[in-house]
């Protein structure tokens, strides 16, 4: 399986790199922003995207609905701190499959990730 | 004539913040932070060796601070398995917990509560929010180490004792 994080923050990519790792992700790429998210995409289709919601340049809401204009196939697993459920709503309506609140640990992204995978 | 301009944070919206970094502690480490009643200050904040920086708009608008000794970081990074224990690494993770802790909030304060990307700087950097703003400032105590979480109004947002 192949995974693209996405999210501005060093500290939280290598945070989901050391989980995923035991999920049987072969291969992991990373990006820290929504316009090198998509750049990323011109040649590597992952399996699932993980998407931070704040970033500069192009949000993460911005990024899915741009991912979606090109590629209907990956699951997308939008993780963000901003807890309202209007948000989570605005995600799933902008093509992401699942919704992920930080603070996570290897048990709620695991979980996540399993949900997003099997929808 | 109706008041213009911000409404006050009281006690129970205080606590939301206080509530959300134990949470914080708690689901990323299984282990939770006491926090002390909060302190009024009115100076330059107490800051620690990282400090992450949020600012946060809304009815009552203002900035959150989290303030971590470099132990302190380290402690929590080894805790999360992070290895890179770098200052690079230590800034990133004190802006990013202050902007998940901040953004927390949204849930208690609606969606009118927005909160701005994160800055963060090491001990003697010059502070990225106004001097002498009324702040209320809570020790956290954590795995024998200190840090501070700070909540810093707008004047017009305060409620302070007379």
């Amino acid at each position: 399986m192949k995974l693209l994080i996405v999210d501005d923050s060093n500290f939280i990519r290598r945070a989901i790199e050391r989980h995923a790792e035991s999920f049987n992700i072969k291969e992991i790429r990373t990006a820290n922003t929504g316009k090198a998210a998509l750049r990323a995409l011109n040649d590597f289709v992952p399996d699932l995207i993980t998407m931070d919601i704040t970033m500069p340049e192009m949000d993460g809401l911005t990024c899915v609905e741009a991912i979606r204009r090109v590629n209907a196939t990956s699951r997308i697993l939008v993780i963000s701190a901003l807890s309202d459920r209007s948000m989570a709503v605005e995600a799933l309506k902008r093509g992401a499959n699942g919704f992920l609140l930080k603070p996570f640990n290897e048990d709620s992204l695991r979980e996540a990730v399993a949900d997003v995978l099997e929808d | 004539m109706p008041a213009i301009g911000p409404s006050p944070m009281d006690d129970a919206q205080l606590a939301v913040f206080v509530q959300l970094i134990c949470n914080y502690f708690s689901a990323s480490t299984r282990s939770t932070p006491q926090l002390g009643s909060p302190s009024i200050e009115f100076g330059t904040p107490r800051l620690l060796d990282y400090t992450g920086f949020i600012r946060f708009s809304g009815a009552s608008p203002g900035w959150i601070y989290i303030s971590f000794t470099q132990p302190m970081a380290r402690t929590l990074l080894t805790k999360l398995g992070e290895q890179q224990q770098d200052s690079e690494m230590i800034r990133d993770a004190v802006g990013e917990i202050a902007s998940i802790v901040t953004s927390n909030a949204r849930e208690h304060f609606g969606s009118s509560f927005r909160v701005s990307l994160p800055i963060a700087i090491s001990k003697g950097e010059d502070l990225p929010i106004p001097e002498g703003m009324p702040q209320f400032a809570y020790d956290i105590n954590w795995e024998s180490h200190k840090g501070i979480l700070g909540i810093v109004l707008a004047p017009e947002a305060a409620v302070l004792p007379s």
